[in-house]
């Protein structure tokens, strides 16, 4: 190969090796443009990617904790039924009690 | 201050964008690169804009080259499938020459051995006569024999190439070879007849 390539050469004219060398340097500063560029959009997408990953997160740990919260939700309107209904139990032997005492008042 | 630092070592100084380092690559190989690139479209615009592309695509390609040490095996891949690529586009490749036929392959005796086709064309004194041999060559019989001599190709890779049959290959190449073989005869006979005219006709 390096025999032929000697074979080969041909003179390289001033007008040329500009040209490419300009070409190159405008090739080294785009493709510079580029690779910063890509290391930005890479970053922000690193970010983009972590806040998702954040989010994911809170969205799983309310998903996991939500049955627990329902429960407290159910006992709490347990509780309230209970509470209610020994009010109503209250009333009612209440009501009883007023109804006895004024049998009693009658009576007398 | 000549740098004697390897294509290798250039290379990777050009994937991190330096410029000396690609200027020193292009200093180097440069010249070779373009007269191979001429050999095949044999049109010097073409040939310095096919070239410029390469370079543009040894800078892009840099950060990704593993070559070790075969930059210039891998150039001239390069080079070769751009040009190859440029002749298929003006159907410049396509053969049309028969197989060889008895008449010809007749005369294989007076031809040396082909594994020393490399041997037997670079050991001639005067380059520039065979070069101009081989630019003399029919345009699908040049391609072969580049791609057999210089490439190193098989026959087989070389019909792929071509999108030709393997015997149509052989025998462009036997062409090729038999003509180059006659000019460069002739013009070394002439050569000693009269040196001067004859380099200037080789010219």
């Amino acid at each position: 190969m390096k025999k032929w390539s000697e074979l080969f050469h041909e003179p390289v004219s001033p007008q040329y090796s500009d040209r490419v060398l300009s070409a190159a340097q405008l090739e080294m500063t785009q493709s510079l443009g580029a690779a910063k560029s890509s290391r930005s959009t890479s970053r922000w997408a690193f970010i983009s990617t972590l806040t998702l990953a954040a989010l994911a997160a809170v969205f799983v740990f309310r998903r996991e904790s939500r049955p627990h919260h329902d429960e407290i939700e159910l006992l709490q309107h347990e509780h309230e039924m209970l509470t209610d209904a020994d009010l109503f139990s209250d009333l009612e032997t209440l009501e009883e009690w007023d109804g006895e005492s004024d049998g009693e008042k009658q009576n007398e | 201050m000549k740098d004697t630092s390897s294509d290798d070592e250039l290379i990777a100084k050009i994937a991190l964008r330096d410029m000396r380092a690609f200027q020193v690559l292009f200093l180097r190989h440069g010249g070779h690169l373009l007269g191979y690139a001429n050999r095949y479209v044999l049109a010097r615009d073409r040939a310095e804009d096919i070239t410029q592309e390469i370079w543009m695509k040894v800078i892009r390609l840099a950060p990704s080259y593993q070559g070790k040490g075969h930059f210039v095996a891998w150039l001239y891949t390069l080079t070769r499938n751009l040009c190859l690529n440029e002749l298929r586009k003006e159907n410049r490749l396509v053969v049309t020459e028969s197989p060889v036929d008895g008449d010809e392959s007749a005369g294989r005796e007076h031809l040396p051995a082909q594994q020393s086709l490399e041997e037997e064309i670079l050991n001639k004194e005067n380059w520039l006569e065979l070069k101009a041999a081989i630019d003399s060559l029919p345009e699908t019989q040049r391609v072969a024999l580049l791609l057999y001599a210089v490439e190193d190709l098989t026959y087989e890779d070389i019909a792929g190439e071509m999108s030709t049959s393997v015997s149509a290959v052989k025998s462009l190449i036997f062409r090729a070879r038999t003509q180059i073989h006659r000019q460069v005869k002739n013009t070394s006979i002439a050569n000693v007849a009269s040196p001067t005219s004859a380099k200037r006709g080789a010219l």
